[in-house]
């Protein structure tokens, strides 16, 4: 009986903080997104899952899910590539690893806010460098942020720019991890090129490292929602809506609490989703040593 | 097979020198080992032979080719590492197979979707099959060949890491302490099953270990290497019976060879030259015991002798009619023909 009791005194620590911060917290927005709370209302009533219907009836809704999927498809696979890439050259390189090491990562330790008004000056359609550059190629830009085909995609870039450097970090660790006697087995073996070495030893090895950086950057670009606000808010007409900026909008600009829960249990459900769909997938093709 | 031929290696790592002067001649066909303890250079000179490090100075034949400006791949040999090297996300199959994969087929024809449709593809890939089916059979690990190496234990993968080895039919086997990480009852197995793979064979091997048992039970002949020096090379009873320096007659042997200082250097003489006998016979050393090891068949006999420094270590058999106890007095006498002679610098002194 006493052990039960202090095997229970034990994982009380645990328990509480994991309710209070986190099983808590999340019932109560499910909760709240069963009622019509609106912030600073003195009373609410239980209204089961209109939120639920007319978020699902709402266009602007599915337009900001989309775009959420798209800004994924794009950061993702190019902040994982770019990553490995830059993990890949820098290890190559036998000088001055540490400063391109510290510039790369550089991105994702400055706060995004302030990165924001750089990308905004670069991008700037007849002063900014990034179309001035395009220019003294032949090429004609174009005001990148203000386009609505365009203004998505350039948010991706600065997606990647952001988290590139982190996911860099991640696979020069998990380079480190590999045996050097596997790169010597595959050039005994005959697969000593740097493709087949790539094929053969570095790309499997990394496996358990790019899932992890893979449903990470997942997670990341999903809650989206910085470079939104302070660059294009949204527009050009809805097409950078995306989802927790829409949550934003309702819940904090127009007080409707509850619809905006309703939009978090979405936005949990459907990162939860895709982290299992992600992590079911690659775990089968990922060997761990 | 081929034989292989290295004239005056040296190897330094910058301004350390970790190989000195290194000439050694392989027979085609014969199990050499290079032995001695961790650090003294005996694994960077098998990867001198397998191409994986440059020499400094000095040149490596395999065969009648000389190698030096080869790759490891072109060298045609196949080496077997101390932690396998599998590759864990290939099956055992695609493991043993690799070598030859990338040997016979071009990088079109190794593409996952497209290389099977393109000609010739489908024979190649039967004709790799057979011949890791093959070595798998005689390594008895046939029906391993759909697991992947996380799903093995420790002695299958040794096995698999022989097969890729063996695949190819290289011209000589590089072994880097490939049974080291294996428990000892494997071990021992392990050893027994490898030798009689390389009689079967009649490969060229070169296998390196700290371990004198597996050393001397396995090799045609032994290269003792201390500190970046080939010390002796010879066969495993010479070895032991015939050192050339102090250095070796005290590294190869367990318990170690009993060193007592005399007049003309050191005398060395195994556990087993020691022989109890009555106090007071001439030439006997005196002394008490302190230690009484019993080992089974064996018994070891740690004794202070008065004026040497260490104490000495005789080896007699359990079933004596008597076993000292500690605390004994009694005399040892070293057969007379068993006596090593060396001089102050640990040389030699014959006759």
């Amino acid at each position: 009986m006493a052990e039960q009791r202090t095997a229970l005194l034990l994982v009380s620590p645990a328990f509480v903080s994991f309710v209070v911060l986190l099983a808590g917290p999340t019932a109560a927005v499910f909760a709240l997104s069963l009622t019509d709370w609106q912030l600073g209302a003195p009373s609410l009533a239980f209204i089961g899952i209109d939120n639920y219907r007319q978020l699902f009836a709402d266009e602007v809704f599915w337009r900001s899910l989309r775009n959420t999927f798209v800004y994924c498809l794009v950061s993702v696979p190019g902040s994982v590539f770019l990553g490995l890439g830059l993990a890949l050259l820098i290890e190559g390189v036998t000088f001055a690893r540490g400063f391109y090491r510290a510039a790369y990562f550089l991105p994702v330790t400055s706060t995004l806010i302030a990165m924001a008004v750089v990308w905004e000056f670069l991008l700037h359609p007849s002063v900014g460098l990034v179309n001035l550059t395009l220019e003294a190629i032949g090429w004609r830009g174009t005001d990148w942020l203000k386009n609505p085909a365009t203004a998505l995609y350039t948010l991706a870039a600065i997606g990647i720019w952001q988290s590139a450097g982190l996911n860099m970090v991640l696979f020069m660790a998990g380079l480190k991890a590999i045996p050097r006697d596997l790169y010597e087995a595959a050039e005994i073996d005959g697969a000593g090129s740097g493709w087949e070495r790539f094929r053969c030893v570095t790309w499997p090895m990394l496996g358990p490292a790019t899932l992890f950086v893979t449903v990470v950057s997942g997670i990341r670009s999903f809650q989206v929602f910085d470079t939104v606000e302070v660059l294009t808010k949204g527009g050009p007409s809805k097409s950078t809506e995306v989802l927790l900026y829409t949550m934003y909008t309702e819940a904090f600009n127009f007080f409707r609490t509850g619809y905006g829960a309703a939009i978090t249990v979405v936005f949990l459900v459907v990162v939860l989703g895709l982290t299992l769909l992600q992590v079911r997938s690659g775990e089968r093709r990922t060997h761990y040593g | 097979m081929a034989a292989i031929s290295l004239k005056g290696i040296a190897k330094s790592f910058g301004s350390v020198e970790v190989l000195h002067d290194i000439s050694l001649d392989i027979a085609a066909g014969e199990f050499l080992t290079l032995l001695g303890p961790s650090g003294c250079g005996k694994s960077t000179l098998l990867r001198i032979v397998a191409g994986l490090e440059r020499q400094s100075a000095g040149s490596v034949d395999i065969g009648d080719r000389r190698v030096d400006a080869l790759p490891a791949r072109d060298r045609d040999i196949a080496m077997v590492f101390q932690s396998y090297a599998l590759y864990p996300h290939m099956t055992v199959a695609a493991n043993i197979g690799l070598p030859l994969t990338m040997r016979r087929m071009n990088l079109w024809q190794r593409l996952p979707l497209l290389g099977p449709l393109l000609p010739g593809v489908r024979a190649a890939r039967a004709a790799i099959s057979r011949d890791v089916a093959e070595a798998a059979g005689a390594l008895d690990i046939a029906m391993l060949l759909d697991r992947k190496p996380g799903q093995l234990s420790g002695g299958q993968k040794q096995r698999v890491a022989l097969g890729r080895a063996m695949v190819r039919h290289p011209a000589a086997f590089l072994l880097d302490e490939p049974l080291s990480n294996l428990d000892a009852k494997l071990r021992v197995q392990m050893r027994a099953e490898l030798t009689e793979l390389q009689r079967r064979l009649g490969a060229t091997m070169i296998y390196v270990t700290h371990d004198q048992t597996e050393a001397l039970t396995m090799s045609d002949r032994v290269a003792v290497m201390l500190s970046g020096r080939l010390q002796q090379v010879a066969a495993p009873r010479r070895l032991y019976d015939d050192p050339q320096t102090l250095a070796v007659a005290e590294f190869v042997g367990s318990p170690k060879i009993n060193v007592i200082p005399a007049a003309e250097g050191f005398h060395a003489v195994r556990p087993e030259a020691l022989h109890l006998v009555t106090a007071g016979t001439p030439g006997a050393i005196a002394g008490k015991v302190r230690l009484v090891e019993h080992t089974g068949a064996e018994c070891l006999i740690h004794v202070d002798a008065s004026n040497l420094p260490q104490p000495l270590i005789a080896r007699i058999d359990a079933s004596a009619v008597h076993t000292p106890q500690r605390g004994e007095a009694l005399s040892l006498l070293p057969q007379k023909d068993r006596v090593l002679r060396f001089d102050t610098s640990g040389r030699r002194i014959r006759g």
